[in-house]
């Protein structure tokens, strides 16, 4: 049973111009880094610290564009705006779960892939 | 292409890339660096890479949230260390005010980050790739074209006419005044022009010619003072005129003879304000270029005549240059056509070529009509002829129709010269015998009874 594939390379591919192995590093790259935003995000939702909520949701707007994890483009977005304005404190613990347990399933599937 | 390419790219292009955010700046670098000009450097925040702005880069692009300082304050320090980089701010927000703020402070452009933004920052890069090419061009042209028109080489000749003539573009390349220029056709106006304005304070400003001949009567005033968007049918767009593409530079105007009356009297009327308006504009636009006119005209007579205004002429008067025809030279003439044979031998990577003694005295005692535009084309054309380093007398022909000089040389008999003389001017009408008749004052049937004996 295929699950649905929730990443999409093709414009990392696309600025690659053929190059795999940039494809990789970039890949490796979006591994490494995001578990550290994630983490930021949950402890600044823990010590209600918005501003690192915030900065935390934007550094990862441009790795999850680039890496076509479409369901999560209005996720990331929602956490930046209501963090910043700081309005709807109360979605952004809604949006954090749906982050985590999409990135968990995007390691998994990049992992393999 | 080649040449193209060699001219409007600059190569080894820097660019440094300053981005927190590590995933970005890498995909960044790699799409920059897929052209092997580009050498791209990253730096992570404002200190590292102030301390390696000495390293003078061409671009920048700069985010604008910086973990140590604020993309405004960087972009100062910038500016303030070298305006003329070009900084491409890169945003994580979409924020008019800020992108005001920025653009206002130097920056070259403002991008927001999202799916397109490595296209429109290749983008900015490659325009500022070409600008800094075609600048690099521009300099490289001017020194050049000021070499060219550096009149001590570019104005040859050793008569004592000449000599007047150097002594006077001396006095114009020092001042500012107005310069007059009149010669014969193919005597160098154009030349003396340029050598004044090349040599002058206002080289590295434009230099405009116009020839009065070369526009319709009705697009003259558009063209020389510009106008506005709609001001007649067909202007789409607002255009700027000859005086205003002038600036601080000099404007040529070529042919002054042949400005018609009309337009006489608009033109005196800006040179005396300093001002013009652009044809249907209200507002009036200040003149700052030098005025330098030529004609191949006798003004005095023409002003004498009625054909051309009295006060325009001692306007435009200034500093007469006048340029004598080629025929009252003397030896220059030899001087110019062993120029122009050696110019074109370089030209063509020939070896030297020699004039026979015969040779130059056929080229010595031509009237030269046409001037020194005629003796180049016609030692160019002798230089293919000749199939050795020699140019004899055969190499060289005359081809000139135009002067009663040349046409006088033929020897012909009186009814020649008259069946020359009528089908000279069949041909310039269009075989239009009633018109040509008229201007010749003969009958219409003395043309008719020439067409059917067909001596025209």
């Amino acid at each position: 049973m295929s699950e649905e594939k929730l990443y999409d390379l093709e414009q990392l591919n696309s600025i690659a111009a053929g190059n795999p192995d940039f494809v990789t590093k970039m890949v490796n790259m979006f591994l490494d880094m995001t578990p550290g935003l994630v983490d930021r995000i949950e402890a600044g939702l823990q010590t209600q610290d918005w501003a690192e909520v915030r900065s935390a949701a934007h550094k990862m707007k441009p790795s999850v564009d680039m890496m076509g994890i479409s369901s999560l483009h209005d996720v990331v977005r929602g956490i930046e705006g209501n963090a910043k304005a700081e309005t709807k404190l109360e979605q952004i613990p809604e949006f954090y779960f749906t982050l985590t347990e999409t990135l968990d399933k995007v390691y998994e599937q990049l992992r393999n892939r | 292409m080649s040449y193209l390419n060699k001219y409007t790219m600059a190569d080894n292009f820097s660019v440094f890339v300053v981005e927190d955010d590590e995933f970005y700046s890498e995909v960044l670098e790699y799409h920059l660096s897929l052209n092997p000009d580009i050498t791209v450097t990253k730096f992570t925040n404002a200190k590292e890479f102030l301390k390696n702005l000495d390293k003078n880069p061409n671009a920048i692009t700069l985010d604008y949230s910086l973990p140590d300082m604020s993309g405004e304050d960087v972009l100062k320090k910038i500016k303030e260390y070298n305006s003329e980089i070009p900084v491409v701010m890169v945003s994580g927000q979409e924020d008019i005010k800020t992108a005001i703020t920025l653009l206002k402070d130097g920056a070259y452009d403002y991008i927001v980050k999202d799916e397109d933004t490595k296209d429109r920052i290749w983008n900015a890069i490659k325009n500022i790739r070409e600008k800094e090419g075609l600048k690099k061009e521009i300099s490289e042209l001017k020194q050049q074209v000021k070499k060219k028109y550096d009149f001590t080489t570019s104005i040859i000749g050793n008569s004592p006419s000449m000599k007047k003539v150097f002594a006077m573009i001396e006095k114009a390349v020092s001042s500012n005044i107005t310069v007059s220029i009149t010669g014969e056709t193919g005597t160098g106006k154009e030349v003396v022009a340029k050598s004044i304005h090349y040599n002058s304070p206002r080289s590295k400003k434009p230099f405009v010619a116009v020839n009065i001949t070369a526009i319709p009567s009705e697009l003259i005033e558009s063209e020389l003072f510009g106008h506005e968007k709609g001001s007649f049918t067909g202007a789409n767009a607002r255009r700027i005129g000859k005086f205003e593409e002038s600036e601080d530079g000099t404007i040529f105007l070529d042919e002054i003879g042949e400005m018609d009356i009309n337009m006489q009297s608009k033109l005196l009327r800006v040179l005396q304000e300093r001002e013009l308006t652009r044809v249907g504009g209200n507002g009036t636009v200040k003149i700052k270029c030098r005025i330098i006119s030529a004609t191949h005209k006798d003004l005095a007579e023409e002003v004498r005549k009625g054909n051309f205004r009295e006060d325009l002429y001692y306007r435009l008067l200034g500093l007469p240059v006048t340029l004598p025809p080629l025929r009252e030279r003397g030896n220059d003439t030899l001087v110019l056509a062993k120029h122009f044979i050696d110019e074109y031998a370089e030209e063509n990577e020939m070896g030297r070529l020699k004039l026979s003694s015969k040779a130059q005295n056929k080229l010595f005692k031509y009237p030269w009509p046409g001037n020194i535009r005629e003796l180049k084309a016609v030692v160019e054309l002798c230089c293919v002829m000749t199939d050795s380093d020699l140019i004899e007398e055969e190499h060289i022909t005359f081809n000139s129709t135009g002067s009663i000089d040349t046409l006088l040389q033929n020897e012909m008999t009186l009814e020649e010269y008259k069946n020359r003389i009528v089908k000279h001017f069949l041909d310039k009408y269009n075989s239009d015998v009633v018109n040509v008749a008229k201007r010749l004052d003969i009958g219409k049937s003395t043309i008719y009874r020439m067409l059917q004996e067909r001596a025209v």
